[in-house]
């Protein structure tokens, strides 16, 4: 595991890598944003059915150029993509990557089902590549420091944990997120985040309860957990709010540990003016950061791809919370709880 | 002036409800108390003033109202004692803590109100406005919690209270949701586990139950929060409802004091939902009304808290509707 307080392994002492970024939408734009100003990487093509004036806009400034995500990895050259593309894209975009002997930094989650994220694996084995999950809460300062909180052992026994994420639509902006099929909607795009923190910070999943409730792309879910440890997890998340708002609270047998999100922490703006709601963390446009988690955790997967030692979510773990999404979306379905079958 | 008695000591709300007559014009006096335990009964008689009864049949000849604030168990036989004495009653949550023990309840024909302070706090009273005023549109979801610190006393042993922390505190938000909404439960399942080394029921528990009209409504009861953290009992409800959300703190009325070592304690302030509650139950017995928060009320929220504990037992989703039947 690399260092908590940012990564200290420089990627790779030797040329940037050459990077391509699939996708032209929001989360491109902020890897793009990371990658523009990053000594360890070279942006040599944006591949995406539709681009964002703002992925243009930072293609022309990184003078990467705008092609297919077939042509881009055909004229060879690159060591690494960037998968930011919807969910359903994510699967075979990585197994193309994993042909071409290209490594992989794909967005979350890693793919739409279970099975998808097995063949990401297989061909990976195959081929001999690396894929890392951007599971970025893994690298927000409050969830890491909880979970050093929790394994230092300073709260004793983990009895409960409670977290809630709730967030504007991103469906009002890209209508794929409000496709269950293409996107798993909240539970898969959001609530994952947690069931992921959940995993890495209480250990493996047994049992997995969920309702959900709200039309498609306005939903709201409630993941209940039974960790293998003992420990209950308990996860609100909701895509009917207007901004961006997230907290943990973890009891043990020797204390409490509670926390709102670091994203607007100290930051209150309003402004006069209607517009689109922003569904992204204030992180999202502050790439400098030191800290900035998303630079973080992008800068730690090339630094692997580079020779490094792994970043924080791997594969293994974003195939992990893939299944507990799965889980939970089948006990949503069938309206019973569900064990999770293969959680390690 | 109306004399209450308390028909038993050994919930902490007793030594509570006595301090919010003291400190406010209710209208009403705690003049006496019976409990089991003779010694206990000393002692809390003579530490708020209150002559003693030594059986419930005494306790009621001896004041016009009763509160009941025994432990859990024994809540139908001291409502009985009240009935046929004709005494109104304030009933502890919850309405009982077997499906048996709750049907006795229910058909008693004594006049009895249940204890859902809750619905007295100010947040909650607007909330109500608001809901009645019907803008927000049907609920789509709530999340409550109800979180406390390890009550001791009875609360953790099970042949007194019946069950832990579903018991002891799933009822408030239970009660809350359907107050304030109109929904019924229609399933629930529950996580709970039992952490600590004292007790021998579980400390935290976590439940998402469905209400009839498709929404999910989940609470947290946990006994989880350190004892002696200031604020530890919490009472919060998020609820989506299909046009807009609503945050309910049912504790937000507290400033934070903190004294010359820097010790923090939260210091409550106005007119309490205890007290709001017992001038409402008061005013309904001196003006013959009817009792605020009937029974069947007591009973539905108690129906949701039962079938949780049933859920953990089983591991299955279990039917909420169906736990009085």
């Amino acid at each position: 595991m690399t260092s908590v307080q940012g990564h200290q392994q420089s990627p790779g002492a030797g040329a940037p890598l050459r990077v391509g970024v699939l996708g032209g939408g929001a989360m491109a734009a902020v890897h793009l944003r990371t990658l523009s100003s990053s000594p360890y990487a070279r942006v040599v093509g944006v591949a995406a059915k539709t681009l964002s004036t703002e992925v243009l806009a930072l293609a022309e400034l990184v003078g990467a150029q705008c092609t297919s995500v077939d042509r881009l990895l055909e004229t060879g050259g690159l060591d690494a993509v960037v998968i930011a593309t919807p969910t359903d894209t994510h699967a075979d975009f990585a197994c193309l990557a994993a042909e071409h002997h290209v490594a992989v930094f794909c967005e979350k989650p890693l793919a739409r089902h279970p099975a998808e994220g097995e063949r990401i694996a297989n061909a990976v084995a195959a081929h001999g590549t690396k894929v890392a999950v951007g599971h970025v809460l893994r690298y927000f300062p409050e969830y890491e420091q909880a979970r050093r909180v929790v394994l230092g052992g300073k709260l004793g026994t983990i009895s409960t944990a409670r977290m809630f994420r709730v967030n504007a639509s991103p469906a009002t902006v890209k209508g794929w997120y409000a496709e269950p099929s293409r996107s798993g909607g909240l539970l898969f795009d959001l609530a994952i985040h947690d069931l992921d923190w959940c995993r890495w910070t209480l250990g493996p999943v047994r049992r997995v309860y969920a309702c959900q409730s709200g039309e498609s792309g306005h939903e709201v879910v409630s993941v209940l957990l039974r960790h293998t440890g003992g420990a209950i997890a308990y996860i609100d998340a909701s895509w009917r709010d207007k901004r961006l708002q997230t907290g943990l609270e973890i009891c043990g047998t020797a204390g409490l540990y509670r926390v709102g999100g670091s994203t607007d922490a100290g930051f209150e703006l309003s402004l006069d003016v209607a517009g689109a709601p922003s569904y992204l963390p204030g992180d999202a446009f502050d790439s400098v950061r030191a800290d900035n988690p998303y630079r973080v955790e992008l800068e730690d997967a090339l630094g692997w791809f580079a020779g490094g030692p792994p970043p924080r979510s791997v594969l293994a773990d974003g195939l992990a919370a893939l299944r507990v999404a799965a889980a939970a979306e089948e006990s949503i379905r069938r309206a019973r709880p569900i064990e999770v079958e293969i959680d390690r | 002036m109306i004399r209450v008695g308390l028909l038993g000591c050994a919930h902490v709300h007793a030594a509570v409800y006595v301090a919010a007559f003291r400190g406010a014009e209710l209208g009403a006096e705690p003049v006496a108390i019976y409990d089991g335990d003779a010694a206990r009964s000393a002692a809390f008689a003579q530490a708020n003033g209150l002559g003693i009864a030594h059986d419930p049949e005494e306790l009621c000849r001896m004041v016009d109202a009763v509160i009941v604030v025994a432990e859990h168990v024994h809540y139908p036989e001291l409502v009985a004692a009240a009935a046929a004495a004709g005494r109104p009653v304030l009933l502890e949550k919850p309405l009982g803590v077997t499906t048996a023990d709750c049907r006795l309840l229910l058909s008693s024909p004594a006049w009895l109100s249940v204890s859902f302070p809750v619905r007295y706090a100010p947040s909650v009273v607007r909330a109500k406005h608001v809901l009645d005023g019907g803008e927000l549109g049907a609920l789509v979801a709530m999340s409550g919690a109800n979180r406390g610190p390890y009550p001791g006393g009875f609360f953790g042993t099970k042949s007194l209270a019946g069950g832990g922390a579903l018991i002891d505190h799933v009822v408030h938000v239970a009660d809350t949701l359907r107050y304030l909404t109109g929904c019924e439960y229609s399933t629930v399942y529950a996580e709970a586990g039992h952490f600590r080394e004292v007790g021998d029921v579980e400390d935290c528990a976590q439940l998402v139950a469905t209400t009839t009209d498709g929404a999910w409504a989940s609470i947290d009861s946990s006994w989880s929060r350190p004892p002696g953290m200031p604020g530890a009992l919490d009472f919060e409800m998020t609820m989506w409802f299909e046009r807009g959300r609503l945050h309910i703190d049912g504790f937000a009325r507290r400033a934070m004091l903190v004294g010359p070592d820097g010790a923090i304690a939260f210091d409550d302030y106005g007119r309490g939902m205890n007290e709001e509650m017992l001038a409402d139950w008061i005013e309904a017995i001196s003006t013959g009304g009817p009792p605020p928060i009937p029974a069947i009320e007591g009973g539905k929220a108690t129906a949701l808290a039962l079938a949780a504990s049933r859920s953990v037992e089983t591991g299955e989703v279990t039917s909420v509707r169906g736990i009085l039947e």
